[in-house]
């Protein structure tokens, strides 16, 4: 399946989700005559007409000349890579769930030094501790200097 | 949001939720110091309030207060904040209409009736206001134009107190006109001044510098009773119309208050009002003293919550 | 005025300056966060002193935006985003100094321009805002749409796709007119809609990370010379024309309450490539891309100053923050500042020379750190941008969700790279949704439903004609592009 068959499809399928719940939208008293539904809906369908017409463009130019769409992306084709991707975004949501507990610094740590070892592919000192003085200078950047509260976690009970 | 995306997304956005909600805020500040938390972000309107009453607060009643801005979710966090708080009097909320609004409209963790109120200690004085320079005198003339022509209101955001005045204003007059809102004060006031609108609602204090420059011509206070400032300027009721409103400005902490906590500030806000300095503080911000100890302010935030409620499920805001 | 005053406010120009450039330069701090940040510590300070150090916050976060943007594809504030395009081609090709010294040369020269409108005109300007009703803010959103059809390049449907997705992206939160909840789910969270920093924050710099994780060669990073060079005078001549544009767009921008930063970068980004001799250049790292649009969201950082000094209305978040700033020193802003305070708006003025200037020596002195930084290995480079991600966006309102609304728009991001949809027509439809939605709907309750207001309003039926004009010219454009490239090779 070409990209542009896929994106289309895609957005189809967008369209259609938003409408509905666009059209759930509850009416209310104090609504105009265009109401908060009116532009969504209008939104899902112009949406639709574009995704339909890159589908009917990408059947024709696909029997025409097969492939050419993708040429010009630098993703390569999805399968190989995508399980490298989700590893890249999994770090993040990892992130997101520990930082609560271990906060902020730790987690930070961990993250620099997973993301250094995920792409590096080696493990060595040299990225435990940039991970960790990298953690500590975003501490000092972030807490200390502008004054935001990133999670403390379990440390901030025990002291 | 999940809308676009694939089920592995909104796994993330579950496992998101969850971190979120596990994500216990508790405070680790030293006893003997008061914090004030507020939704406004820093130079917004309850946090200026804040930092300008501190110093006469520390002269009445002693100790150390310092703000806290605990911003997002309209007012969402700050309320979950004070909620999970020890009720020991270290933490308070600067109460403003918004956590009850945020309260009915949306579904945060905590509700304002998760909350205790404390006490009250002003009013922000509501009035309806034209242009200097338009064709109406008097709120009657106004109602006139909505009357027999188009007549165009206007309420500084669409779910709001000020909303909820020119609604029933409507209704009470019997009139159509047409009400629309916008993104906060200072926009409204743009289309009073050039004409688009014919009458705006809002807080004294976000038109006086226009006020004070003569252009803009009070038409009514929306309140109980007249403003010092304004001895001229009659409410509604006295034009006829049974509509008042209190858009409050107070403190509540988290459920469980002891009686001596509530006891002190019940001693010191009326002590804090009368402080001289103050008072002219006060006054030159056009908010209008307003004590009431815990026992009336709970009372009172019961009925304005019902009311508010009312309105919203009337006009189909909430079901 | 007195040396002591100066004395005062100079040191504050620059300390804010410093502080702006820092904050603007992370992403996720936006302006009025930087500034927000700063106001608890400026209420002991002398008024003036005070007011001058928030504002020339503000001129310095406009110019750290572009930074990142530049540097790491990122960009710092909203304002930025149209930067991103030619900056990061400029760094790609080894330029990165060059862009950056566009970049700070063209804020100069727009932060003087905005200064020289506010100090001569501010009274008078004051009727630009009040000119803007309803029907002309709807009509400012739709131009600022139009510029989607040129910035669609390959597609004009995709760029369109990606447009509307956008406008979807801002239905989310609390309606403008009836106050029910769109989209949200029930979360308080999402009530006040999704901050577009978030979306770009997102789009491009998670986006960008995910991207280049799968990708199988690892380029090396292009050696940096860490030397900062300033425009030529050839270069000179040739940024001149998209600088001018930009500061006449960003002056107007500025004045016009909700119209800010972004809207105007966008419009002087588009304005300059149409005016341009070598068009083909821009998205490929044209100086005049970076111009222009830097120009613009310098001369709003002065001009926002017009309708918070003459009428007392902030015009956008960081005016509004500016607004504390005065209440704090009971200053009421409005008509009678000049009269009441005269003392106060003349130290703002001298101190905002002071902070332009401070903005060009802070500035060059940062770059070759800023460099520097990202010439580092890869590895290490990627995953200090993922911390510094989750660490800025964590702090719009110190709430993990955004983190994970980020991370949710860096996989859109990768998806619309994969599939070869423009990412910035989705952010203007982010940044210009709500603005066109809410105007629209707001015209028609006044006009009783009645669509003629937009043409009877003349500020709003001029812009639509020129919106109407772009979009037939960029359209025709794309006929002929597409015309003259069928049979020859794809475009890169």
């Amino acid at each position: 399946m070409n990209r542009d068959l896929a994106l289309g499809t895609s957005g189809a399928v967008i369209a259609g989700g938003y409408y509905w719940l666009a059209a759930t939208i509850p009416d209310s008293a104090l609504a105009d005559a265009v109401g908060p539904q009116g532009l969504p809906i209008v939104y899902a369908v112009v949406l639709l007409l574009l995704s339909l017409i890159l589908v009917a463009r990408s059947l024709r130019t696909a029997n025409l000349e097969p492939r050419t769409q993708a040429l010009g992306s630098r993703i390569p084709a999805p399968g190989f890579h995508l399980p490298r991707v989700l590893g890249m975004l999994a770090i993040g949501v990892v992130y997101i769930a520990v930082v609560p507990w271990l906060g902020y610094v730790v987690s930070l740590a961990g993250l620099l030094f997973a993301v250094t070892w995920y792409l590096g592919g080696v493990i060595s000192r040299t990225i435990a501790i940039v991970a960790v003085s990298g953690a500590i200078v975003f501490w000092l950047l972030f807490v200390r200097l502008l004054g935001i509260a990133h999670p403390t976690g379990v440390w901030g009970q025990l002291f | 949001m999940t809308v676009f995306l694939g089920g592995s997304v909104s796994r993330v956005a579950v496992l998101v939720l969850a971190a979120l909600g596990s994500a216990c805020a508790g405070s680790t500040e030293p006893r003997r110091v008061v914090t004030l938390v507020t939704h406004s972000s820093p130079g917004g309107g309850s946090d200026v309030f804040l930092r300008e009453m501190i110093p006469h607060l520390t002269r009445v009643m002693g100790g150390t207060f310092i703000v806290q801005n605990i911003q997002g979710g309209s007012g969402a966090k700050a309320m979950a904040a004070v909620a999970g708080a020890r009720p020991d009097g270290t933490l308070v909320y600067a109460t403003t209409p918004t956590f009850i609004y945020t309260s009915l409209l949306s579904d945060p963790a905590a509700r304002y009736t998760d909350l205790e109120p404390l006490v009250n200690l002003f009013f922000d004085p509501e009035v309806l206001y034209t242009a200097a320079d338009s064709t109406f005198a008097t709120l009657g003339d106004v109602l006139d134009r909505a009357r027999t022509g188009r007549g165009r209101w206007g309420a500084a955001n669409p779910a709001s107190l000020e909303r909820q005045v020119m609604e029933r204003l409507k209704q009470r007059a019997g009139v159509a006109p047409a009400i629309t809102t916008f993104e906060g004060g200072g926009d409204m006031l743009i289309n009073v001044l050039n004409h688009t609108l014919d009458m705006g609602v809002g807080e004294l204090q976000e038109i006086r510098a226009q006020l004070d420059a003569g252009r803009l011509r009070l038409l009514a206070i929306v309140g109980d009773e007249r403003l010092p400032q304004f001895p001229d300027v009659a409410t509604l009721e006295e034009q006829g119309i049974a509509l008042a409103v209190r858009k409050f400005r107070g403190l509540a902490g988290p459920k469980g208050l002891p009686a001596d906590v509530i006891a002190a500030w019940e001693a010191a806000i009326p002590k804090l009002l009368d402080d001289p300095t103050y008072r002219q503080l006060y006054t030159d911000n056009s908010l209008q003293p307003g004590f009431m100890p815990h026992a009336e302010y709970a009372a009172f935030m019961r009925a304005f919550g019902a009311e508010t409620e009312a309105f919203l499920k009337q006009s189909g805001v909430i079901q | 005025m007195s040396t002591d005053v100066l004395l005062l406010i100079v040191p504050a120009a620059f300390g804010g300056v410093i502080w702006g450039i820092f904050g603007g330069a992370l992403p996720g701090i936006s302006p009025s966060i930087t500034m927000a940040l700063l106001l608890p510590l400026t209420y002991g300070m002398d008024p003036t002193a005070a007011i001058v150090m928030l504002a020339a916050t503000y001129v310095g976060a406009e110019y750290g935006g572009s930074i990142p943007a530049i540097l790491i594809r990122t960009p710092g504030t909203n304002a930025a985003a149209a930067t991103v395009v030619d900056g990061y081609a400029m760094k790609e090709q080894g330029r990165a100094g060059e862009a950056l010294g566009i970049s700070l040369y063209s804020g100069f020269v727009g932060g003087l321009f905005g200064l020289g409108v506010v100090v001569l005109l501010a009274e008078p300007l004051s009727t630009v805002a009040l000119a803007f009703t309803p029907p002309a803010y709807f009509a400012l959103g739709v131009l600022g749409l139009s510029v989607i059809a040129s910035l669609a390049r390959e597609s004009l449907v995709k760029g369109l796709m990606a447009g509307v997705l956008g406008l979807m992206i801002a239905t989310i939160g609390t309606d403008p007119v009836t106050g029910v909840n769109r989209f949200t789910f029930g979360s308080p969270e999402l009530l006040s809609g999704i901050p577009p920093i978030l979306v770009m924050v997102g789009l491009f710099a998670v986006g960008e990370l995910l991207a280049q994780s799968g990708e199988i060669g690892w380029r090396q990073a292009v050696p940096e010379r860490a030397r900062i060079r300033f425009p030529g005078p050839a270069l000179w001549r040739r940024i001149a024309l998209p600088q001018a544009i930009g500061s006449v767009i960003g002056a107007f921008e500025g004045m016009m309450p909700g119209g800010g930063g972004a809207v105007s970068s966008f419009l002087a980004y588009n304005e300059a490539r149409r005016w341009s001799r070598r068009q083909d250049e821009f998205g490929r790292g044209s100086p005049e891309g970076i111009a222009a649009p830097e120009a613009a969201n310098n001369t709003v950082a002065c001009t926002a100053l017009v309708p918070i000094l003459s009428l007392g209305i902030p015009s956008s978040n960081s005016a509004a923050v500016l607004l504390g700033g005065f209440l704090l020193h009971g200053l009421i802003p409005g008509p009678m500042l000049f009269v009441s305070h005269s003392d106060v708006v003349t130290g703002l003025f001298a101190g905002l020379l002071a902070a332009n200037i401070a903005m060009v020596i802070v500035g060059y002195l940062m770059m070759g750190p800023c460099i520097w930084l990202v010439s580092r290995p890869r590895p290490y480079l990627m995953a200090f941008i993922y911390a510094l991600v989750v660490s800025g966006v964590y702090a719009i309102e110190t709430s993990l969700f955004h983190v994970g609304v980020a991370l949710v728009f860096g996989v859109v991001g990768y998806a619309l790279r994969y599939f070869e949809v423009p990412l910035l027509p989705m952010v203007l439809g982010v940044v210009l949704g709500f603005m066109v939605e809410s105007n629209y709907r707001r015209a028609l309750v006044l006009s009783g439903g009645d669509h003629m207001t937009f043409l009877q309003d003349p500020v709003s039926a001029a812009f639509l004609t020129v919106a109407l004009l772009f979009l037939l010219g960029s359209t025709a454009r794309h006929a002929l592009g597409t015309r003259r490239r069928r049979g020859a090779e794809l475009p890169v």
